[in-house]
C-alpha cells in the first residue's frame, strides 16, 4: 500500500489531474496534497479530486514534504511535483517496484529532458568531487522520488532547492539502498534564467553542507584548494567571456531623455533663474557648482521636484526605443548630472534598467540643500578616462556591475559634459547637441528629436 | 573607441623583417593581456604577373608548402610564447590565396584590433613584390596597421607623435590616447602653418578633444614648412618619439618627385614605428 505525496504551491491548474493519476493507480491508498499556502484554489481543488489536503505551517517544499511523512498512514511513499500533467503512463509503478520487490530503499525518478542547467554544470561536478558514489545519477535534482518512511523520518529537509539532492545524498548516507529509474518522457518548463542563480546557490549550499562532519566524503585539504581554485578561475574565464555577449545603452537625461534640463525647470518655477546663470557664469569647478545649485533647492518638497520633472516633456519615441533596445538585450541606464530622485522616475516611465547621478539629500522629505556625489563619479587608477570626476567613471561602474565591455556601449549625449563618456564608449551618439566637439568625437549625430536612428547602430 | 587590444595580427612572411614585428607584438601583448595571430598567407602564381593560383594546377605541391609553413609557424608560435607573461595566447594559422584580401578576411572574421608587420629599409622592388600594402590593408580593414622596423625595438611609446591635417584625426587620437594611457606617455600634435590661421583652429580643437576625454599630457606644436611628413618626421628625429601616427593620405607622402610617383609614405622613410590609421567615423 502506498501514500503518495503532492507539495503544491499555487498549481490549481494541474492538481486535479495529478491527484486523479494517483488515485487510478490501484497500489495508491492514499493522496496527500500539502498545500504550501497557495494564494489560488489549489487546496479546493485538491480536495474535490480526492486528496487529503493538509496547509502547510511554514511555506517552502522541505516542510511540506515532512509533514507529509508525518500525515502518511504508509511505509511506503512516494513524492510527485503538482505542476507535472500528464506523468508517464506506470510512473507510480515504476517508482515503487524496486521498493516492492526489496531491491532499494529509496528510489529516484529520472525522465527524458533537455539537461538541466544547474544540474550539468553544478550538482554534477559537486558531486563527483565530493559523493562519487553518486556522480553516476542523470538527474540528482529529480523530485519524483519513492522510498520507504522509516528513512524519510531519519532525514533534515532543506526548504529551497536542495531539497532533493538533500534527501539523495541522505539516503546514501545512511547507507540505504539508492536506485535511479527511468519514469519516461515529462515535458518540464525549464526554471527562467532569473531563478538558475538562487538555485545554483541552494543546491551547491546543500550539496557542501551534507560534507561536514562526514568522514565518508574525506575532503582532504587539496581537494578544497583545487576547488576554489577551478571555481575562481572559471568565474574568471565565464566573467571574461561571457562579458563580450552582453551589451548595454546608456542615456543622459537633461536635453536628451528630456526635451529641457532639470534644474532649468527648477529655477523658473521656484525663481532662481538669474541667480543660477550667475552661478554658471562664474563658477568653472563642477563638484562646487553642484554642491552651490543643490543648495537652491532647499526646503523644496520632495513633491514639488517630482512636479516640476513631471512638466518636462520627454523625447517622444524614447519608451519604443528603451523596449527595442530591451528586445535586443541591451541593458538600458541613464547616467546623469542630475538627482537621483529624478532620473529614478525618469527610469520607472521609460523602462530602463538603472539609473547613477547625484544624490540630494532629504530631511523629512524636503531637500537639505545637500548633494551627495556617489563614488562611482570620481575617478580610480582603473579609470580609463583619468578624469577626477567624469561621466566616464559612472560608466565604467555600470560596465564593471553589469558585466559589460565598455566596446559594447552605445552612449547618448547632448552636452560638452557627455564627451568624454560619448569618446569612450564602443559607440558614441551627439543628441541635438550644440556642441560640435561633441558631434566630432561621436560615431552618430542625430539632429532630429528623434532616438530612432540610433537603433541602426544597436 | 578602443579601451584596449584583444588580438594583434602579425602577417608572417618567413623573412627576417618577421621577426621584428613578432617582438613588438609581444611587447604589446604583454601590456594589454591580448593575444597574437601569426598568420602566413600561401601565395603562387603559375608566373610572375600572371594572376592565376599556382595551387589549380599543383595541388598536391601547394598542400605541401601549406604543411611546411604550418610547422614553421608551430616552431615560431613555441619560440615567442615563452616571451608572452600575461594571459594571452598565441594563435597561428596558414592561409592560401591573394594575402592582402585573405588577411582582411581574417582581421574581420577573428576581429583584430591591430596589425604589425616588421618593415625592411625602402626598396621600390621589395614594396611591389610585398603581399601586405600598408595603406590598402588600413583602408581596407579600418583598424590600425604598425609598421616597425629593426630600429623600432623598443619596449615603450613614451612620445607619440600626432600629425594634423586639415581635419580633426579622431581615429587616431582615440587610439593614441588609449596607447598614451598605457604607456604613460605624452602626445606631441604637429600641424604646419598656414596662412589662414586654419592649421591652428584644427590643432585646438583636436587637443580639447584630448582633453575631454582623457588627462594625458598633450602639447601642440605648428611647424614650420611645406611637407607634412617631412617636418613630422623631422620633428620626431628632434625629439627622439617613439611612435608617429598618421592617416593613409597623400599629406602623409614624402616630398620629391620619386616619392609621390611611388606614393612613398612617411611610414616607409622612418625609423620610428608608424602607426596608419583609417578614418572611420560615422554621420547621419
Amino acid at each position: 500500500m502506498l501514500t503518495v505525496i503532492i507539495p503544491a504551491l499555487n498549481e490549481g491548474k494541474t492538481i486535479a489531474s495529478v491527484v486523479k493519476f494517483c488515485l487510478a493507480e490501484p497500489l495508491v491508498t492514499e493522496v496527500i496534497v500539502v498545500d504550501d499556502n497557495s494564494e489560488d484554489n489549489t487546496a479546493i481543488i485538491a480536495r474535490e479530486a480526492g486528496a487529503k489536503v493538509i496547509v502547510s505551517k511554514i511555506r517552502g517544499k522541505g516542510f511540506s514534504m515532512k509533514e507529509g511523512v508525518e500525515e502518511s498512514k504508509n511505509e511506503l511513499l512516494v513524492f510527485l511535483d503538482g505542476d507535472i500533467d500528464p506523468y508517464p503512463e506506470g510512473t507510480i509503478k515504476n517508482l515503487t517496484a524496486p521498493l516492492l520487490t526489496d531491491e532499494a530503499d529509496f528510489v529516484k525518478g529520472a525522465f527524458a529532458r533537455n539537461a538541466g542547467r544547474v544540474t550539468e554544470l553544478v550538482a554534477k561536478p559537486l558531486l563527483n568531487i565530493l559523493f562519487p558514489g553518486l556522480a553516476h545519477f542523470s538527474q540528482p535534482l529529480s523530485g519524483m522520488i519513492a522510498g520507504r518512511k522509516s528513512f524519510f523520518k531519519k532525514i533534515e529537509f532543506f526548504n529551497d532547492y536542495g531539497v532533493d539532492i538533500g534527501i539523495l545524498i541522505d539516503m546514501y548516507l545512511m547507507k540505504a539502498r539508492v536506485k535511479e529509474i527511468n519514469i519516461g518522457y515529462i515535458e518540464n518548463k525549464s526554471k527562467p534564467w532569473e531563478a538558475l542563480g538562487k538555485m545554483s546557490k541552494e543546491v551547491s549550499r546543500a550539496i557542501i553542507s551534507k560534507t561536514q562532519g562526514q568522514p565518508a566524503a574525506g575532503l582532504t585539504e587539496e581537494d578544497v584548494f583545487s576547488m576554489e581554485t577551478i571555481n575562481r578561475e572559471m568565474n574568471k574565464v565565464l566573467k571574461e567571456e561571457l562579458s563580450g555577449f552582453h551589451k548595454m545603452a546608456v542615456f543622459d537625461m537633461d536635453d536628451t531623455i528630456l526635451k529641457g534640463r532639470f534644474i532649468d525647470e527648477c529655477a523658473k518655477a521656484f525663481g532662481f533663474m538669474p541667480v543660477l546663470q550667475d552661478l554658471r557664469a562664474a563658477e568653472k569647478d563642477p563638484i562646487i557648482l553642484t554642491k552651490r545649485i543643490g543648495l537652491m533647492l532647499k526646503g523644496k518638497t520632495m513633491d514639488d521636484l517630482l512636479n516640476v520633472a513631471e512638466r518636462i516633456e520627454m523625447v517622444d519615441d524614447i519608451k519604443e526605443v528603451v523596449q527595442s533596445l530591451k528586445g535586443k538585450k541591451y541593458i538600458v541606464g541613464i547616467i546623469s548630472s542630475s538627482y537621483t530622485l529624478i532620473t529614478n522616475y525618469v527610469k520607472q516611465k521609460i523602462g530602463a534598467d538603472f539609473s547613477l547621478a547625484y544624490n540630494q539629500e532629504f530631511i523629512e522629505g524636503r531637500a537639505s540643500g545637500e548633494v551627495n556625489l556617489p563614488s562611482y563619479f570620481f575617478g580610480s587608477p582603473e579609470s580609463v578616462c583619468g578624469h577626477s570626476f567624469c561621466k566616464t567613471n559612472a560608466l565604467q561602474y555600470a560596465c564593471e556591475k553589469y558585466n559589460v565591455r565598455m566596446e559594447n556601449c552605445i552612449a547618448i549625449g547632448d552636452s560638452k559634459d557627455d564627451r568624454c563618456m560619448v569618446g569612450h564608449a564602443g559607440k558614441g551618439i551627439a543628441f541635438c547637441s550644440n556642441d560640435s566637439l561633441l558631434e566630432k568625437i561621436a560615431d552618430l549625430s542625430i539632429r532630429k528629436k528623434s532616438f530612432e536612428s540610433l537603433l541602426s547602430l544597436a | 573607441m578602443p579601451n584596449r587590444l584583444y588580438n594583434i595580427l602579425v602577417p608572417v612572411t618567413f623573412s627576417g623583417r618577421d621577426k621584428w614585428a613578432m617582438a613588438k607584438a609581444v611587447e604589446l601583448a604583454n601590456n594589454f593581456n591580448c593575444n597574437i595571430h601569426f598568420v602566413h598567407v600561401v601565395h603562387k602564381y603559375i608566373a610572375p604577373l600572371i594572376p592565376v593560383e599556382a595551387s589549380v594546377f599543383t595541388p598536391y605541391e601547394s598542400h605541401a608548402d601549406r604543411m611546411d609553413s604550418y610547422e614553421l609557424l608551430k616552431h615560431m608560435a613555441a619560440v615567442y610564447k615563452a616571451q608572452l607573461c600575461g594571459n594571452g595566447k598565441i594563435e597561428i594559422s596558414v592561409l592560401e590565396g591573394n594575402a592582402g584580401k585573405k588577411l582582411a578576411d581574417y582581421i574581420r572574421q577573428y576581429d583584430m584590433d591591430m596589425v604589425i608587420v616588421g618593415l625592411s629599409r625602402f626598396n621600390l622592388l621589395q614594396r611591389i613584390l610585398s603581399s601586405v600594402s600598408i595603406s590598402k590593408l588600413a583602408r581596407r580593414t579600418s583598424i590600425p596597421v604598425l609598421a616597425v622596423g629593426s630600429a623600432g625595438l623598443i619596449c615603450h611609446f613614451k612620445k607619440i607623435i600626432l600629425p594634423v591635417h586639415e581635419e580633426v584625426p579622431l581615429g587616431r587620437i582615440k587610439l593614441a590616447t588609449m596607447l598614451a594611457r598605457t604607456f604613460k606617455s605624452t602626445i606631441y600634435m604637429l600641424t604646419l602653418r598656414k596662412e589662414n590661421n586654419a592649421a591652428e583652429k584644427i590643432l585646438n580643437e583636436a587637443l580639447e578633444i584630448v582633453q575631454s576625454i582623457s588627462t594625458i599630457p598633450v602639447q601642440g606644436i605648428i611647424l614650420e614648412g611645406k611637407n607634412l611628413a617631412k617636418s613630422t618626421l623631422d620633428f620626431a628625429k628632434r625629439i627622439n618619439a617613439d611612435l608617429i601616427m598618421i592617416n593613409p593620405l597623400k599629406e602623409f607622402n614624402l616630398p620629391g618627385w620619386w616619392n609621390r610617383l611611388t606614393k612613398k609614405l612617411l611610414t616607409y622613410g622612418s625609423k620610428i614605428p608608424v602607426i596608419t590609421v583609417e578614418k572611420n567615423v560615422q554621420q547621419s
